[in-house]
């Protein structure tokens, strides 16, 4: 019988059962089933959520940072003109500078001008027209009680100009914050007997560079060429500093003072230098109160300061001697981003090293620089700590950044009691959510800014950032708004917009014929061989810097130290000492592009605000433990913080971070109301470095 | 690459170049170091010494370029992870990825993360992402690849030049290029004219978990014993290392 293949009359379970089986399994066999796998994976990341990048030409735009003084020149790199990323030329750029083009569209950012309704209260804050805005502040102003006072972030640029002009006509005062790179120029100044001249520090032809708790290698100054120096190995770095700061880690020798007494160790490296022959006559010719530095010292050994500094005679004595020995030797001060200025008397000591060791006027110390052309040379200014306690009636707080904290308190503290504030600030940050009236200037990036010295330059410079955005039609320049008000002063509106405010100063450099101006490719030209004025605009906004001739040095003035002495004796305190720390650009008033989360909240390299560092001695003392949430308490209120333990951290100390919140954290304060520099107690001179502080666990 | 740890001084400047260049988002408001998004992870270490004799070193990790046995590409069942025979990067296709983390458990570096949430930025910034970089959703796992958008934008412009090889100069990654101190040397290991190809055979050199025998084509280089010491610290000893040294 043949047999053939029949199809069944009927379809039963088993034979679907059967051809599906085997579909299946045939299925299996083929590629489909990995194709479809691979397929969804696709489909499924091009989603609406997935943002979809930017299309257009590409291109190349030159600008100058302007986060800080350093002005650092960038290369930001242009999709339909948009940038999308920076990179620094002829230098590095620091982690904020990389992201600074993100700063425009900030969380916090603020595009139209606000009136708020109780200083503390941010939630009710009102969107107004510019003219509005003013208005309200010429009627404080018609009343005219009270200074009126502008608080300046970065004096010395053009738009300082204007807000010294505003003052002149209101007899107000021109402020400027306390914490600041020049903070030993500005004292040696005060001491001099021609304050007139301006100075700033030849880091790059120093051989010995002593600080006292500047963040030389973290942020200070132009941060690329500091590293630089501290790797071509010419000068060597002392830091002194009462904790292992980022400058202390990586300084080639550090000096661990005992929290509160680096007066103490000033004073006792000057009792070295008097008392054992290590000035010159020359030198001594020129102090004018040298027999009160004889002093005031005298009892001030390094044997005696040692029990109190913590630092041994032998060391003390040893930089003393390097310091008068050394060609090239400078010694500076300097504020931490978040732990403030030392007070005036510690800086004084710090800036007398510098008389004493001939580094005024020396190569590689502290030399004397012209000013930039156009902009006047002025007395140095009145520090906020300075000025009177509640004397300003109308307070302008300038929106650039300095990169370093101010706790209100100390804002606060100079203001009459129904004192208006105003901000200029683009983003909400911990001063600005405290105005009563907020008009933001444009934010980084949107408009042309004349950027001059650098913080500390050796000589006078000017440079110009250009814009790299467009300008947001609601924001207002500083300008905009005191021609607005200039009115109300009875002054012609003569206050041009920043871009023409730097074309005039780029026109008095080149009417000056002097110095010379070097380009982002290193090419050098000198002032007197270019062209025309126009040309030289053109090399301003291609990135250029123009730097002066180093000024003729005349004769050295006369320097009054004006010493006072200490107790050779411990500081008491009450509880823990509470050191405020913070990075530069990232503290309390400043404001940071969301990815630099990658460096404080996803990683351990920096930390958020509320974070405190213990020794874990110290940790183990209170019951505590890394990770665990404490609550701080100072005579300023409580908060409670989150605990990291590092056996670098001074026994006995709590340092306290004073940084950023984390992302979407971001209101102007702290979750519980209050930030870390609240607590710092902030003391009559203006200073907060030191806090007594009491910690338990929360 | 080499990377001089004495020259790092843990600015985070590498970190924040790679997040922009690679338009890696920004962390949410939960995001801590163990559900961080981050291509370049740099870590603060320390020879735990009480104050005020301690050190610190910092240390940039991230993926290692692993040349044998290549841990995450051996168990990715997608083809997700390529390496380019003739550069040997290891690249990540997130476009393949079903974000299994497989390749996260077999990373012994733990150089790779995983995207939990959809990437978040404000409107403003979502204009300013790399064009040259895919954004990747949630559920995909990303890891360094140096900078590939970089690579074909020098090769694409030495193809437009008519030559076959890229100009190093031209093929730079963010964290080489932002790095102020000159931390980072990169290039190609087997041109021994090379500087990376001197310094990673230098005194001093080292690579992390080099017992693995994943042959890892990122060198470490310092003088500082302590950290050298790091290297191998998670690693048992084996028995035979113990009877044999």
């Amino acid at each position: 019988m043949n047999r053939k293949t029949v199809m069944p009359s009927k379809l039963t379970r088993r034979d679907i059962l059967k051809y599906s089986g085997g579909t299946l399994l045939g299925v299996m066999l083929s590629p489909l089933p990995w194709k479809l796998l691979d397929d969804s994976a696709i489909w499924t990341q091009n989603w609406s959520l997935t943002p979809k990048l930017s299309h257009g030409p590409l291109s190349s735009l030159v600008s100058r940072c302007t986060l800080c003084q350093a002005g650092c020149a960038v290369q930001a790199d242009c999709v339909g003109g948009t940038p999308y990323r920076l990179a620094g030329i002829d230098g590095g750029l620091c982690a904020p500078g990389l992201a600074g083009h993100h700063l425009a569209h900030h969380p916090l950012r603020i595009v139209h001008p606000h009136l708020f309704s109780g200083r503390d209260d941010m939630s009710t804050m009102t969107a107004v027209p510019l003219n509005e805005a003013a208005a309200v502040i010429s009627k404080r102003l018609a009343l005219r009680i009270g200074s009126t006072a502008v608080l300046d972030h970065q004096p010395g640029r053009p738009v300082s100009e204007q807000y010294r002009t505003f003052l002149a006509a209101a007899d107000g005062l021109y402020l400027v914050p306390s914490s600041r790179e020049e903070e030993t120029v500005a004292r040696l100044r005060a001491m001099s007997s021609v304050p007139s001249h301006d100075y700033g520090f030849d880091l790059e032809n120093s051989t010995l560079i002593v600080s006292f708790g500047a963040p030389l290698l973290d942020g200070w100054g132009v941060p690329s060429m500091m590293q630089s120096l501290r790797l071509n190995g010419a000068a060597r770095f002392v830091q002194v500093d009462c904790r292992r700061s980022r400058t202390a880690a990586q300084a080639h020798e550090w000096l661990p003072v005992r929290p509160g007494t680096e007066r103490l160790l000033a004073l006792s490296m000057l009792n070295v230098l008097l008392h054992e022959g290590l000035v010159t006559a020359a030198v001594k010719r020129n102090v004018a109160d040298l027999n009160d530095a004889l002093r005031t010292t005298r009892p001030l050994t390094p044997e005696a300061a040692a029990p109190v500094t913590g630092i041994a005679a032998p060391a003390v004595r040893d930089l003393a001697v390097q310091l008068a020995a050394s060609d090239g030797a400078v010694v500076l001060s300097g504020a931490d981003a978040g732990g403030g200025p030392f007070d005036a008397e510690t800086q004084k000591a710090v800036a007398a090293i510098n008389v004493l060791i001939g580094a005024v006027g020396h190569r590689g110390g502290i030399v004397r620089r012209t000013t930039v052309p156009g902009i006047p040379a002025h007395a140095p200014a009145m520090t906020l700590a300075e000025a009177p306690d509640r004397s300003i009636g109308v307070l302008f707080v300038d929106g650039a950044d300095s990169g370093y904290a101010v706790p209100w308190e100390l804002i606060e503290r100079k203001l009459q009691k129904d004192a208006l504030v105003v901000s200029f600030s683009p983003v909400l940050n911990t001063v600005s959510a405290h105005a009563d009236v907020l008009i933001p200037a444009p934010a980084l990036y949107e408009a042309a800014a004349g950027i001059p010295n650098g913080p500390g330059a050796p000589a006078a410079s000017f440079a110009v950032s250009m814009p790299l955005l467009p300008k947001n039609e609601h924001t207002a320049e500083p300008s905009d708004v005191l021609r607005l008000l200039a009115a109300e002063l009875g002054i012609a509106p003569e206050f041009p917009s920043s871009e023409d405010a730097a074309k005039r100063t780029a026109e008095a450099v080149y009417a000056s014929k002097s110095g010379s101006v070097r380009t982002p490719d290193g090419s050098v030209t000198a002032v007197a061989e270019i062209g025309s004025a126009e040309e030289l605009w053109t090399l301003f906004t291609g990135g250029a810097r123009w730097t002066d001739e180093p000024e003729r040095t005349g004769a050295m003035p006369r320097f009054t130290l004006g010493l006072t002495g200490t107790d050779a004796a411990a500081p008491t305190m009450q509880g823990l000492a509470m050191i405020a720390n913070g990075w530069r650009g990232t503290v309390s008033a400043s404001q940071i592009s969301p990815v630099l989360s990658k460096v404080f909240q996803e990683s351990e390299l920096r930390h958020n605000a509320g974070t405190v560092l213990l020794n874990p001695l110290t940790a183990s003392s209170f019951g505590l433990n890394a990770g665990d949430a404490a609550t701080v308490s100072t005579d300023r209120g409580t908060m409670t913080v989150r605990v990291r333990t590092d056996a670098g951290v001074r026994p006995d100390t709590i340092e306290a971070v004073i940084g950023p919140l984390p992302n979407g954290a971001e209101t102007p304060r702290h979750p519980s109301g209050r930030t870390m520099l609240d607590l710092c107690a902030v003391a009559a001179d203006g200073t907060w470095r030191i806090t007594p502080a009491f910690i338990q666990k929360a | 690459m080499v990377i001089d740890l004495d020259r790092c001084n843990g600015c985070g400047a590498c970190a924040v170049a790679c997040a922009v260049e690679n338009n890696v988002p920004p962390a949410h408001q939960q995001a801590n170091t163990r559900n961080a998004v981050s291509l370049m992870n740099v870590s603060a270490v320390s020879n735990h010494e009480q104050f005020p004799a301690g050190d610190t070193a910092y240390i940039p990790m991230f993926c290692q370029q692993c040349e044998n046995e290549t841990p995450c590409m051996t168990v990715c069942p997608q083809n997700a992870v390529d390496v380019d025979p003739v550069t040997g990067i290891v690249g990540q296709v997130p476009q393949r990825c079903l974000g299994c983390r497989y390749c996260m458990t077999a990373c012994p570096y733990h150089a790779r993360t995983f995207n939990w949430r959809d990437p978040e930025w404000t409107d403003g910034m979502k204009t300013q992402l790399n064009p040259a970089v895919a954004p990747r959703m949630r559920g995909v796992v990303e890891k360094c690849n140096f900078c590939h958008g970089r690579l074909h934008a020098a090769r694409e412009k030495a193809a437009a030049a008519g030559r076959n090889e890229i100009d190093p100069a031209d093929y730079v990654p963010a964290c080489v290029a932002s790095c102020p101190t000159n931390a980072i040397t990169f290039g190609d290991l087997n041109d021994e004219e090379s500087d990376v190809h001197r310094l990673s055979t230098s005194e001093g050199t080292f690579r992390f978990l080099a017992r693995l025998g994943t042959e890892p084509k990122v060198y470490y280089h310092t003088t500082k014993p302590w950290v050298r010491a790091l290297a191998e610290r998670s690693l048992t000893r084996t028995r035979q290392e113990e009877l044999h040294g």
